[in-house]
């Protein structure tokens, strides 16, 4: 029989999020995009900053106090700790004061009224007390795992059909990537680029030659319904000014590479080279603001037009 | 279960290896532990996954993500843990158990360790290191001979850094070469070195933990119980590496708990029924063991409240020659009706209807619940974009 690619595909988390799936039959699919949905919504439910119920939001409407936590939020709490000690604090769930005033306030999908912290401030993680059952922050703080979400439910979502011995998928929440195994002509799965010059066009490919593979792409704005908007809120300075407009990054699960591509562009090649010589990416491509800045670091990533690469010494 | 991959294993004795493992991914689910749990591990042997084992964790949770396992070499499953190289999976699930440091602990700690016992005092000691408690501790390490010390460089710095830190090293057989200015003693753990050592008595009350094979737990059980250490100070794990009998926890309870548990639900239950019971009997009245003069006063009391009751007037209404108020909407007025049916047209009270604004339609914003599109056979790439 046949192998085909799969897909389907939904709106949620305020993004496009595009499942592939590698199966002989449609049959064979349809109960896993199913599971694969209901983990979205449950993701959705707990961790989404705009609605009134999800746990998230009763945290922060509840700053100052011990709040019990699930297991969910505690991992995910953790593992932003050691992402917030990686980037020297560049990535801090806890702007989420700093992107509301930023503009990020409403929700662009759902109806939900806005939840207002604007007149909070932006705290150090080092002032949140977490344990397995429970978690305290100032009572002046609020968070978020935008930063994190996409990358980390693509990771969710890749455990859950391994757990289900699925071996070859491709899964994109919101443009973050996380490939795994083979397409359906049993190739290397093939991610294409977007071009920081023009964002209807692609400008590089990137062939995911290992077993699996997490890519993200982080610009300085992003455009939504027509309208660019500044999209890295930080109040660390760039190190590098905006040399670079646009980031890609390939790294082993998709969660490191949503981290890792916004900190590299914030911080251009010296944070590139030094994730790369630790192994803690794959590859990088660094699209400057002209074409001569193009960067490219590690194997497996093509510029479609084939010129203008600063390769790596 | 999570999921890590074999980042050193090394032999750090003749007969026991040291084996560190690193998350599988940054972004997976990572074991929550506390110093001296247990997890099980599964190793994939010629890519088939081997059955579980379960074994002390060496590492503290407070030194990131890695976790180690100290685990002697002996039998078919450690054998295959010989084999395990860089990058190999093993599925850990855990962690379990009670024999846990507790830095909030009020008493002096006495940790005695048989051979690759030592391996949850290494962790726990890593853990007081790390927070400098303040406790009082004193480790107790035995081995058949001096080549069988494990972790022998990291327990010299550890009682450097740990000023409360005593260690006692205790060698069944062979000499002392090359530990000068540790303390060192020969033979076993008995009531010599334990009244050398002053570890039973003193102002002071202390807490036993004992981890080792089973025929050394239980000769120190029976010692610390001859010195007179009641049984709720000590704490054992039994650690048989290699026998079908896994890590486990033995708590010592003292054996009229079970009795007093059960006399206690035996009393509730009977006092349960004893109540129920009572509901069900007729009640008696008081009066009939009351004293004659409050009969009579009581008597009394009843012949005067049923004279009232029988002057009350019937409380029912049996008058059906009326309909029942109603009112009915008539030209946007309301008529109330207030007389009886028969009631004639001028008795007729009309009422007029105030004007009222129409209150804005109340607005329940709720989330917008999408469905994901049919699935469809696509040959498109996927493509990455900042979103």
């Amino acid at each position: 029989m046949t192998k085909q690619t799969y897909m389907q595909s939904l709106e949620a988390l305020g993004t496009h999020i595009e499942l592939r799936l590698v199966a002989d039959s449609k049959q064979a699919v349809e109960q896993q995009f199913q599971s694969l949905w209901d983990e979205v919504r449950s993701f959705e439910k707990r961790f989404s900053r705009f609605d009134p119920e999800s746990e998230l939001t009763q945290i922060n409407q509840t700053a100052g106090a011990a709040v019990p936590i699930s297991k969910e939020m505690y991992d995910l709490f953790i593992l932003s700790k050691n992402y917030n000690t990686l980037t020297n604090g560049h990535f801090n769930p806890l702007s989420l004061p700093a992107v509301q005033r930023a503009g990020y306030i409403q929700s662009l999908v759902n109806d939900f009224a806005p939840l207002d912290y604007t007149s909070r401030r932006v705290c150090s993680m080092d002032e949140v007390s977490i344990s397995t059952g429970t978690l305290t922050m100032p009572y002046d703080c609020a968070f978020d795992f935008g930063g994190i979400g996409k990358g980390y439910l693509a990771d969710r979502l890749g455990h859950f059909l391994d757990d289900s011995s699925y071996t070859n998928y491709c899964l994109s929440i919101g443009g973050d990537i996380l490939a795994h195994g083979k397409d359906a002509d049993n190739t290397a799965w093939k991610v294409y680029i977007q071009s920081a010059q023009d964002r209807s066009l692609d400008i590089a490919t990137h062939t995911c030659n290992k077993s699996t593979a997490g890519i993200a792409t982080s610009g300085y704005t992003r455009i939504y319904n027509n309208v660019t908007q500044e999209h890295i809120i930080s109040d660390q300075k760039p190190m590098v000014g905006k040399i670079f407009s646009m980031c890609t990054v390939v790294a082993d699960s998709a969660t490191d590479a949503d981290v890792f591509a916004t900190y590299v562009l914030t911080f251009g090649t010296p944070a590139a080279k030094k994730l790369f010589n630790e192994k803690r990416v794959q590859s990088v491509f660094l699209q400057g603001v002209s074409e001569q800045e193009n960067f490219i670091l590690g194997n497996g990533i093509v510029l479609l037009n084939n010129s203008n690469i600063k390769a790596y010494e | 279960m999570y999921r890590y991959k074999v980042k050193e294993n090394i032999l750090i004795t003749p007969s026991v290896r040291l084996l560190t493992l690193s998350p599988f991914s940054a972004s997976q689910k990572q074991l929550l532990y506390r110093p001296g749990q247990y997890a099980a591990i599964s190793l994939h042997d010629h890519k088939r996954p081997t059955t579980t084992r379960c074994f002390s964790l060496v590492s503290s949770p407070t030194r990131g993500s890695d976790i180690q396992f100290s685990i002697r070499v002996k039998g078919k499953y450690t054998s295959a843990l010989e084999r395990l190289e860089q990058g190999d999976r093993v599925d850990v699930r855990g962690a379990f158990g009670l024999f846990v440091f507790n830095e909030q602990e009020q008493h002096d700690l006495v940790f005695f360790a048989g051979g690759i016992g030592i391996a949850p005092f290494i962790g726990m000691l890593r853990y007081a290191a790390d927070v400098q408690t303040q406790q009082n501790i004193h480790l107790v390490y035995s081995t058949r001979n001096k080549t069988d010390i494990a972790f022998l460089p990291e327990l010299i710095a550890l009682e450097e850094k740990l000023p409360k830190l005593r260690v006692t090293y205790v060698l069944g057989e062979g000499g002392e070469q090359g530990m000068e200015g540790l303390h060192v003693f020969q033979g076993r753990v008995d009531e010599t070195i334990v009244n050398d050592l002053d570890l039973v008595g003193g102002t002071r009350q202390k807490k036993y933990m004992l981890c080792g094979p089973p025929p050394y737990m239980d000769a120190l059980f029976a010692l610390l119980k001859k010195q007179g250490v009641p049984k709720r100070y000590i704490q054992s794990e039994s650690f048989s590496q290699n026998t079908e009998k896994q890590t486990e926890t033995r708590i010592h309870w003292p054996a009229n708990a079970y009795a007093l548990s059960g006399l206690t639900f035996a009393v509730f239950a009977g006092l349960i029924a004893v109540n129920d019971l009572n509901k069900t009997l007729p009640k008696l009245e008081g009066q009939y063991n009351a004293p004659e003069e409050d009969r009579n006063a009581i008597a009394t009391q009843d012949t005067s409240l049923l004279a009232k009751v029988r002057t009350v007037p019937p409380q029912v209404d049996t008058d059906l020659s009326q309909e029942p108020f109603y009112e009915y909407i008539e030209n946007d007025e309301i008529v109330v009706v207030t007389e009886p049916a028969v009631a004639t047209q001028e008795q007729q009270q009309v009422v007029t209807t105030p004007t009222v604004a129409t209150p804005e339609p109340v607005v329940i914003k709720k989330k917008i619940i999408v469905e994901p599109t049919p699935t469809t056979i696509v040959q498109e790439p996927p493509r990455t974009t900042v979103s």
